[in-house]
């Protein structure tokens, strides 16, 4: 049997020499976990033979990178907000976003953590000053990341109640953690669920495919010849 | 109404979830502890650098990305937080990720 005082007393001293964990709060991990699912995404794209930069809200190539802490507008020009193009062949570019309003259904304004839309409805939201239709988007996603408790029913019922007004056809719900409440609550709403998502899981990989989705179905209709 | 009547109502009508309280159990509550950690330890400085390391891939130039979030209105919230490099380098994390497992399976033990 493993001598339990052991191994704690090995874990505190990792922690003591090289862990560095300055300045990330609870708001600081929701972030990180925002921009990894965002570069999930991206990489999936550029794996698959996309033209993938990273660009600031005047489409100037850049890597010092800038997201939003909380939710806003796409064509707000507060800061030089950061976001991907993604570009397949000669087919129209996509843009992808973190911490977008989207106007749903309703006309009313919902909060997407990454937002895929085609350039041109993203143009069109920057030159009148109005949030993106969701109609015209293709990709939404729900990350929720938790460190100490599990995922609560009512994150899924949000989740829900966004999907009912958005209803983009891509909307995935990420969460780091898991809940079977959760996961039969979006069985039995049909709706589309990642959970145990984290760096090098298979869950990532699940998502992956699931965000290859929303790709294949802009290919076929602007270019089918491209195979992702 | 007891446990299997609630469970049997749930299966008539596919879909309706049931939550139940009660208080954690000591292996439950220090299981929980576990994972906390090795979200905080291991799991989230492995998506920073993994992310960090995705998007410097697309900005077609020699040197790193910098990541930073900024508040777009004023929050009582700090204003900025920055992606930082190996906050725990991937030895460490593998190092931790093998005793917190470890640690789980003498709580279970």
């Amino acid at each position: 049997m493993t001598d339990t005082r052991a191994l704690l007393g090995e874990i505190r001293s990792l922690l003591g020499s090289s862990v560095d964990l300055t300045g990330i709060s609870s708001n600081g991990a929701d972030d990180i976990y925002e921009v990894f699912i965002f570069s999930l995404a991206a990489a999936f794209a550029h794996d698959r033979g996309a033209d993938v930069k990273l660009v600031d809200h005047m489409g100037r190539p850049t890597n010092e990178l800038k997201f939003r802490r909380s939710p806003g507008q796409l064509f707000a020009r507060d800061h030089s907000y950061t976001h991907a193009l993604i570009r397949f062949g000669f087919t129209p570019p996509l843009e992808l976003h973190i911490g977008i309003r989207v106007q749903g259904g309703s006309g009313v304004l919902h909060e997407a953590d990454v937002l895929m839309l085609p350039q041109e409805e993203a143009d069109i939201s920057r030159q009148a000053g109005v949030a993106p239709r969701a109609a015209k988007c293709n990709l939404v996603i729900e990350c929720k990341h938790y460190v100490n408790s599990s995922l609560d029913l009512g994150l899924a019922r949000n989740f829900q109640g966004l999907y009912a007004d958005l209803h983009v056809k891509h909307s995935y719900f990420v969460a780091n953690r898991d809940s079977i409440s959760v996961a039969r609550y979006f069985q039995a709403q049909k709706r589309e669920y990642e959970q145990r998502v984290s760096p090098g899981s298979r869950e990532a990989s699940y998502l992956q495919a699931k965000i290859r989705g929303a790709f294949r179905d802009y290919l076929a209709k602007h270019d089918p010849s491209i195979a992702i | 109404m007891p446990t299997e009547q609630i469970y049997a109502n749930t299966k008539k009508n596919p879909g309706t979830p049931v939550v139940a309280t009660r208080a954690m159990t000591p292996t439950e509550r220090v299981t929980q502890l576990i994972d906390a950690a090795l979200v905080m330890l291991v799991e989230l400085p492995e998506a920073e650098d993994q992310a960090l390391r995705n998007l410097a891939a697309f900005t077609g130039r020699d040197d790193a990305v910098t990541i930073s979030f900024v508040s777009p209105v004023a929050t009582d919230r700090p204003s900025a937080f920055h992606l930082k490099d190996g906050r725990v380098d991937a030895s460490t994390r593998d190092r931790l990720r093998g005793l917190l497992d470890q640690l789980r399976a003498e709580v279970h033990g």
